[in-house]
């Protein structure tokens, strides 16, 4: 029994060996045949110069944006198809600040620029290449590219001081069409942001960039389907920092503080600037500017606003140094009142953003009212007074932290009516008080809506509610365009091979910009400008675009004599030194 | 005795301070910079600076500890980054709105615990028992948010019963917190979440209850009882007395916790509590703001136990010996 059972063990141990010689042999065969097969015949080596060193890209965690972060895998994965290494790190937003804009640490680096109502107009974004902008390391200036381009800095310093708008129009195309020949980054898509609201209390919303529903012009535009003025309830899952006008930091906190501030001026919902509080803005010389008010203004007390008022905000904004708004005040000399109604800025530098930036950002406050007040000691309780003595279309805020914000129509308002400022037509409010309620998370906002607790989302939702909400006749969902840089991608050019154009380019080809828009973004984007195809006054249609085409890409990579070895690795030219950055 | 408290007090203000120096030194590994959030915003280098100068964030790291510790000793426990408020005065309010969510739900999920563990311990084996012990398991393994959002989706959202979140219908115009909570809105408002954390909150102990009753049922004394003829109402009460020490324990840790609210729980429907608020905290770097939410966390929490030691003391006489002999 126990000799049959070693023999059958024998046995087992005899058939294993056979067969796993034969798979041996098998498998030495097939790898032969393999090797002649895919082994070239006899071509003479073709000289290679050194191997281009791998490529890390730097961009932020999955967490905080998944998107993003599946965007840059994909062109990793392409990139990689071109015979580069690519390695791909994701890093928390804070730590991708300090490697990209700080210390110019890395080879390419995606992030992102938010959209703000003011960067409708072109400077910053075109500012984002220029020379000025490199600064010095450790400062963290807008440029951490190191691209430098001596007429590209002249457009630059030319479009801020060309106070002419279609003229300045003409520069700004021009920018464009360098920004993206040149391509020391590119914005490689725009996401849609997706609000809805119930259309059987609401109709003809007005749809803004940047901020689609929830924004200063929709209580003049949006009608309700009943007639009358009715209640319009927002839902948001988040809310202002404070409403503090000398504190307020955050966009949500001014667009709340735009309905009760008003400033001279405001930007049409196609971005153009328009005289708001002001009659007439006149450029007397390229550095002073003259501002002459409407004569019917009041504030919400029934005390009229006047050029007092107007030399005190912008007094008290520079006095205090209020940093949010640093980019608006740095650059006035002056402020001085010329009669009750006139009031005149001496700029340092002339300026062309000072109308779409600086007289559309600061609001009006009331003299009277916050003369002899430290900004620095306000107690809650007197916040809430010194706020009920506004300039703007509502008034009277109430805000109950985490649950909700009111603000009521101001009858008294100059454009309660309407008004008419050229031939931009501003219909009456039909709004009679607006209420943010504040929700927990974007479910929540949903889930309201589908019980008409509120009448329209004041934030962006998720692709995935759309076909929750389609099943509501009484709610409409509307895709709306942006034109923030959501995946600002940026090339080191102190580095090769990124400082020779074509291989930028050549690395834009090979960027998978359909897969990105209708797989990872769902359909909910588009393809990616420096200035956003919305924001159309601004923005140059003919510019060079980049499609998704290795084709192309490896013929501009053997223009530029890059080689690939058999095994498809690429290599730079022959005797060509590659740039190791550092100490410029 | 004198001493022995004494000794704790001690015990507890180091422990505390223990606690707000670890926080202090975590916090500004973790965010070096908190000023980071206003490049969302577009704000530059020289502007951050501004910012950081306004919170006193360029002076020395060590003055920077010293001023906090002092402060935070003397009650002030320094401003919001984000709401650029005290820090205490936010707290304050979140927390009356966390409590009064937490505090009834927990007392009444104990309650509940007490009574039904016993009964099904009583019931030993019966369907009754075995049904509840089923669903407490399975209750007590899901997430409470999740549970939540399920009793919005058919309350709320599918029925329209009750609102889906919030504390109050806006606008409305509160005095006071008492104004605020005594009205029938408000009621509308709390039943759900109220409803749905007694039950998530009751499952555990209500298991722990029957437990600690069975192994009590199996005592000596108990048989004795019975035998003597008391009636089985009197049986439950006597056996049950005697099984409440863990539910006392884990009570202790319960009410803790109720300090610190639920995250999930809070954002799911949408109450304005302190767990929120740490969320947003964090999302938004305010450290300041975060470290008040941890220390009064870890403070209720120390606090109650050591209560929760005291009361130990006196239903369980073995203890009382052991420390003060």
């Amino acid at each position: 029994m126990v000799s049959s059972l070693r023999s059958l063990g024998y046995a087992i141990s005899r058939t294993t060996a056979l067969l796993v010689v034969a798979l041996l042999i098998l498998g030495v065969l097939v790898a032969g045949i393999h090797y002649y097969i895919r082994a070239p015949p006899a071509a003479p080596p073709t000289p290679l110069g050194l191997p281009v060193q791998k490529i890390t890209i730097i961009t932020t965690t999955e967490g905080e944006d998944p998107v993003r972060w599946a965007a840059v895998q994909a062109i990793a994965a392409e990139w990689r198809k071109l015979g580069f290494e690519v390695e791909v790190i994701g890093l928390e937003a804070s730590m991708v600040d300090k490697k990209c804009y700080y210390e110019w640490d890395f080879d390419v680096c995606v992030f992102g620029w938010g959209a703000r109502v003011d960067r409708l107009d072109p400077n910053l974004f075109l500012g984002l290449i220029t020379t000025e902008e490199i600064g010095v390391k450790g400062e963290g200036a807008n440029n951490p590219t190191g691209y430098s381009n001596p007429e590209y800095d002249r457009l630059y310093d030319l479009q801020r001081r060309t106070l002419d708008i279609n003229e300045r129009r003409r520069i700004v195309f021009e920018m464009q069409r360098i920004f993206h020949e040149e391509a020391p980054r590119y914005n490689i898509y725009h996401k849609h942001a997706i609000v809805a609201y119930r259309s059987d209390k609401w109709a003809n919303p007005i749809i803004m960039p940047g901020a689609p529903l929830f924004n200063e012009w929709q209580p003049y535009f949006i009608t309700p389907t009943a007639g009358g003025m009715q209640e319009l309830i927002y839902g948001s899952n988040t809310e202002p920092d404070t409403l503090h006008p000398i504190k307020a930091s955050l966009i949500f906190s001014w667009y709340v503080l735009k309905l009760v501030y008003d400033p001279l001026v405001r930007l049409t919902p196609e971005g153009k600037p328009v005289p708001w509080l002001a009659e007439e803005v006149k450029v007397i010389d390229p550095t002073t500017v003259e501002v002459r008010l409407r004569s019917n203004l009041r504030f919400h007390d029934g005390k009229p606003i006047t050029a007092d008022d107007v030399v005190f905000t912008y007094k008290y904004y520079i006095k205090h140094e209020f940093a949010y708004f640093r980019p608006y005040w740095r650059n006035i000399e002056d402020v001085i009142k010329v009669d009750d109604l006139t009031v005149r800025f001496k700029l340092k530098t002339p300026d062309a953003t000072f109308m779409t930036n600086t007289l559309y950002m600061i609001p009006i406050l009331p003299k009277h009212v916050w003369e002899n007040v430290d900004p620095k000691a306000v107690t809650e309780e007197q916040l809430r007074e010194l706020l009920k003595v506004g300039s703007g279309p509502f008034k009277n805020p109430v805000w109950v932290r985490k649950e909700y914000i009111a603000v009521e129509v101001a009858p008294e308002h100059f454009a309660y009516r309407g008004v008419r400022i050229g031939d931009f037509e501003v219909p009456p409010i039909k709004v009679s008080r607006i209420i943010i309620r504040i929700y927990g998370d974007l479910d929540s906002i949903v889930s309201a809506l589908i019980r008409r607790e509120i009448d329209a989302t004041a934030v962006s939702i998720l692709p995935g509610h759309v076909d929750v909400l389609a099943r509501y006749d009484y709610i409409r969902v509307v895709k709306a365009r942006n034109f923030a840089l959501d995946a600002d991608l940026m090339f080191n050019v102190r580095r090769s091979p990124f400082d020779i154009k074509e291989i930028r380019q050549a690395l834009l080809y090979a960027i998978p910009y359909d897969h990105i828009i209708n797989v990872i973004l769902k359909g909910y984007g588009e393809k990616g400008y420096i200035i956003a195809p919305v924001n159309s006054f601004w923005h140059n249609p003919d510019v060079k675009t980049y499609e998704y085409n290795l084709e192309k890409a490896r013929e501009l990579l053997a223009k530029a004599g890059f080689k690939w070895d058999d095994k498809g690795r690429i290599y730079y030219p022959v005797g060509f030194t590659p740039r190791k950055q550092e100490d410029p | 005795m004198i001493a022995y408290v004494l000794r704790k007090l001690l015990f507890i203000f180091l422990l505390f301070l223990l606690i707000l120096t670890l926080q202090f030194f975590l916090f500004r590994l973790a965010i070096p910079d908190p000023t980071i959030i206003y490049i969302r915003e577009g704000l530059g280098p020289e502007e951050r600076e501004i910012i950081r100068r306004s919170f006193g964030l360029d002076r020395p790291l060590y003055e920077q500890y010293l001023r906090y510790i002092v402060n935070f000793l003397r009650g002030d426990m320094g401003y919001s980054f984000l709401y650029k408020e005290p820090v205490s005065s936010i707290i304050i309010d979140r927390l009356l709105n966390t409590l009064v969510l937490t505090i009834p739900a927990t007392l009444t999920a104990f309650l509940i615990a007490f009574y039904l563990g016993s009964y099904m311990a009583w019931l030993r084996s019966s369907l009754f028992e075995k049904a509840f012990v089923a669903t407490l398991s399975v209750v007590h393994s899901l997430p409470l948010f999740w549970i939540g959002m399920i009793a919005i989706a058919i309350i709320s959202v599918h029925l329209g019963l009750l609102p889906a979140g919030g504390m109050r219908t806006p606008p409305y115009e509160a005095e006071s917190f008492l104004d605020k909570i005594l009205s029938f809105d408000f009621l509308k408002h709390w039943i759900l979440p109220y409803t749905v954390l007694t039950i998530y909150t009751a499952s555990y102990p209500t298991l722990l209850m029957r437990g600690s009753m069975i192994s009590t049922l199996g005592e000596d004394f108990i048989t004795t009882l019975k035998a003597v003829g008391f009636s089985e109402r009197i049986v439950i009460a006597k056996a049950s007395r005697y099984s409440i020490l863990p539910l006392i324990t884990y009570m202790g840790i319960s009410m803790g916790l109720a300090f610190s609210g639920s995250v999930a729980f809070e954002t799911v429907f949408s109450w304005p509590g302190v767990g929120r608020e740490l969320v947003i905290a964090f999302y938004n770097l305010d450290y300041p703001l975060a470290q008040g939410v941890f220390a009064v966390m870890a403070l209720a929490i120390i606090v109650i136990n050591t209560l929760v030691d005291i009361a130990y003391s006196y239903l369980d006489p073995r203890i009382r010996r052991g420390t003060s002999g």
